[in-house]
């Protein structure tokens, strides 16, 4: 039946038994009954009093409910993804396949490579939108300015990937305190400030996906890697939290450890070390930073996996 | 106006969290309230108790009535429960009055207390849901969220802003800073409401009353001066209900059923709201309050935000509403709420209210309402 909201209320403490936020109304049809309706989180970025549409009756374990589905809505939406790191390697790819998805993408470094400027020059030839956003994520007023310079230019964010990082690989007896403070602060706190920074805004709109990237060097306890492996533990354990903590507000969060990657990060290592590397994978070869970015796209898009580490490592670790 | 039930005694137990379990709750209550008369009463004085608890999960206990025989100690008294959603207070009080007045008894001990703290809010929320209507529950409208509705009506037909409802807050925050038994002693600003966090929209955090525990009594008497030569006396009472979903209430912006309630008990009171000293209303969301001054005939319809503005229901105003902190900030223990705010009524008639006290106060009202306002009782108090 075609009706109109009258009222509606956004319930972002949803009580027991109901687990996720939603929306309520009050709807009149053409007739001039009124009726208490639901409405799913997804719309909320579009209700205003007195819009129109449908109103279907859904049987639920609550019983019938009415549910109103506001007209057109849910297609009009240009959804946002804000990727950190995204000048170039798996941050870059993922900027790319999100483009491909629909999406609008903002892409964050300390600095606008050449690799991010084509980056985004091939998204606006895609027909999105792409901007640089710059910020050492490591500090929480930077990440601030940042998300709200990506609001204040799309509006919204759906999607934030914690892609960026760095490694500075020493034995432990050779390590600083600097050496370990500075990959902790980039790659575990980087991703607590920028989470931090976005829930608010995806709270605000109805939910949202958090897609941390985490490393292999998690699970096996690679040689040199001391900090970076604690940083990324970190994150799993970190990914977790966020997962339960927000999955209220509609908002996922999963990690993703990928093994090794075509990049600059994986290219810096000695020759003979990745030889040897490459003979402990099963498929015998590095993943292509692609092939990285599918999965946190396929994972932003499925929101029934939620607080989940996925493992891309071509079997090297199982 | 006819002196025929006064209120001779009273208990009152700190709002907030109580470590103890219901019995004892109930046992203190029962062993306070006798306690506390000016001249003494017996417990074989008292011919029937009542108790106003709302949900059984809250206190892991059927039968509270049993609990305060019991607790009392006289085999002939009698006892029971009664639920009236958050003003089942009300509810006990108005039907222990009945008792006397039809000679049913002579002596009623109303007990009224809630657990709240036995579970977790998105617990407690969903039981109090239980207040709101079936299609309501079934869409999922919970308490703030009906109260949401109807506000947004309100500020729609009116013009009332966040503001006005952000400083009900603020004010029964610092009402609360002088009563001992409040949930909250914290003083707040109109900006902490505006910044804190939304439940359900345009409802914050500081506009809602908290989940408490609670516990309050009293004692009605149909010979009250035996008792005291000071009895504050239940010279009006009125009850009324409404459409159970606010949306089908001919108006969703007032409270039909609380200015029903109000002009039964002012007519048998025989008194005209400009006559009322001091207030005490269902502020368990604060942007309610100003539609509690329109049905008490305190304000115009549409225009009790005004008085919130003008700054006459403060605490130095001319008709100083919830003193006591009100649900926002002493508290809202269900089954406890009306009772303590009827105690609060007889502190004040007595002059009894420390530093809370209201000069001259010789009318008072407490207005308590369930569900939204889809049922509401309102007492006038005299001395």
């Amino acid at each position: 039946m075609r009706a109109k909201l009258k009222f509606y209320s956004i319930i972002y403490e949803p009580p027991h038994p109901f687990k996720v936020m939603y929306a309520v109304g009050v709807v009149e049809d053409e007739k001039g009954q009124v009726y208490p309706v639901r409405i799913e989180s997804k719309y909320i970025p579009f209700l205003e009093t007195g819009i129109e549409g449908e109103v279907i009756k859904e049987s639920t374990i609550f019983g019938e409910v009415y549910h109103f589905i506001p007209d057109g809505k849910g297609f009009q939406l240009e959804r946002v993804a804000l990727i950190t790191g995204a000048s170039r390697g798996i941050g870059r790819a993922t900027a790319l396949e999100f483009a491909k998805r629909g999406y609008n993408v903002a892409i964050n470094d300390l600095e606008l490579t050449p690799e991010g400027e084509s980056a985004i020059r091939e998204i606006t030839l895609m027909g999105r939108k792409a901007i640089f956003v710059k910020a050492d994520i490591s500090k929480y007023e930077e990440v601030e300015n940042m998300v709200k310079e990506v609001i204040d230019a799309f509006g919204r964010i759906d999607v934030l990937v914690n892609n960026a990082g760095i490694n500075i690989d020493k034995l432990v007896i050779n390590m600083t305190l600097d050496d370990w403070r500075k990959v902790i602060d980039v790659n575990l706190t980087g991703t607590f400030n920028c989470t931090k920074a976005v829930l608010p805004y995806m709270i605000k709109q109805g939910g949202g996906s958090i897609i941390n990237v985490s490393s292999m060097s998690a699970f096996i306890g690679t040689i040199g890697q001391a900090n970076y492996a604690a940083a990324k533990g970190g994150i799993i354990s970190f990914t977790k939290v966020i997962a339960r903590e927000y999955a209220r507000y509609n908002i996922t969060c999963n990690a993703i450890a990928p093994g090794a990657v075509k990049t600059r990060m994986l290219l810096s290592v000695h020759p003979g070390i990745l030889k040897e590397r490459i003979a402990q994978i099963p498929l015998g070869r590095f993943a292509e930073p692609e092939e990285i970015a599918k999965v946190i796209v396929f994972l932003a898009e499925t929101p029934y996996i939620n607080g989940q580490v996925i493992h891309i490592n071509a079997g090297e670790y199982m | 106006m006819k002196k025929d039930v006064a209120i001779v005694s009273y208990a009152h137990e700190k709002y907030g969290r109580l470590e103890m379990d219901t019995e004892e709750i109930i046992h203190k209550m029962v062993k306070e309230a006798l306690n506390n008369t000016d001249k003494g009463i017996y417990s074989s004085e008292i011919d029937w108790i009542i108790v106003s608890c709302v949900d059984n999960q809250f206190s892991n206990q059927h039968q509270t009535g049993t609990v305060a025989w019991e607790a009392l100690g006289n085999k002939n008294a009698r006892a029971f429960r009664v639920e009236a959603a958050c003003c089942s207070g009300s509810m006990a009080v108005y039907l222990g009055r009945e008792f006397i007045r039809r000679n049913i008894a002579t002596n009623v001990l109303v007990i009224g207390f809630e657990k709240m703290s036995n579970v977790s809010t998105e617990i407690a929320t969903g039981i109090l849901m239980r207040g709101s209507s079936p299609e309501e529950r079934r869409a999922g409208i919970t308490q703030p969220a009906a109260y949401a509705l109807m506000i947004q009506h309100y500020m729609k037909k009116y013009g009332a802003t966040e503001e006005d409802f952000a400083m009900v807050s603020v004010k029964n925050h610092e009402n609360a800073l002088r009563n001992p038994w409040a949930h909250f002693h914290r003083k707040i600003t109109i900006e902490d409401v505006l910044n804190s966090r939304i439940i359900a929209t345009p409802i914050r955090l500081l506009h809602c009353c908290p989940i408490s525990d609670g516990a309050a009594a009293v004692i009605l008497s149909g010979d009250p001066r035996k008792y005291t030569d000071a009895p504050v006396y239940i010279t009006g009472m009125g009850m009324a209900h409404d459409a159970f979903s606010s949306f089908r209430r001919e108006d969703p912006a007032f409270l039909l059923a609380s200015k029903l309630a109000a002009d039964e008990a002012y007519k048998e009171a025989g008194i005209t709201p400009s006559q009322i000293d001091i207030a005490e209303v269902h502020d368990a969301f604060t942007p309610v309050e100003p539609m509690c001054y329109e049905a008490l005939g305190l304000a115009e319809r549409g225009e009790g935000y005004k008085l919130i503005r003008e700054g006459r229901v403060m605490f130095h105003g001319d008709i100083p509403v919830n003193v006591s902190g009100g649900l926002k900030a002493k508290g809202h223990p269900v089954g406890a709420t009306g009772i303590g705010m009827i105690v609060e009524q007889y502190l004040q008639l007595r002059g009894e209210a420390g530093e809370r006290q209201v000069p001259n106060v010789e009318i008072a009202v407490v207005e308590n309402h369930g569900g939204t306002g889809s049922v509401s009782l309102v007492t006038v108090l005299t001395r």
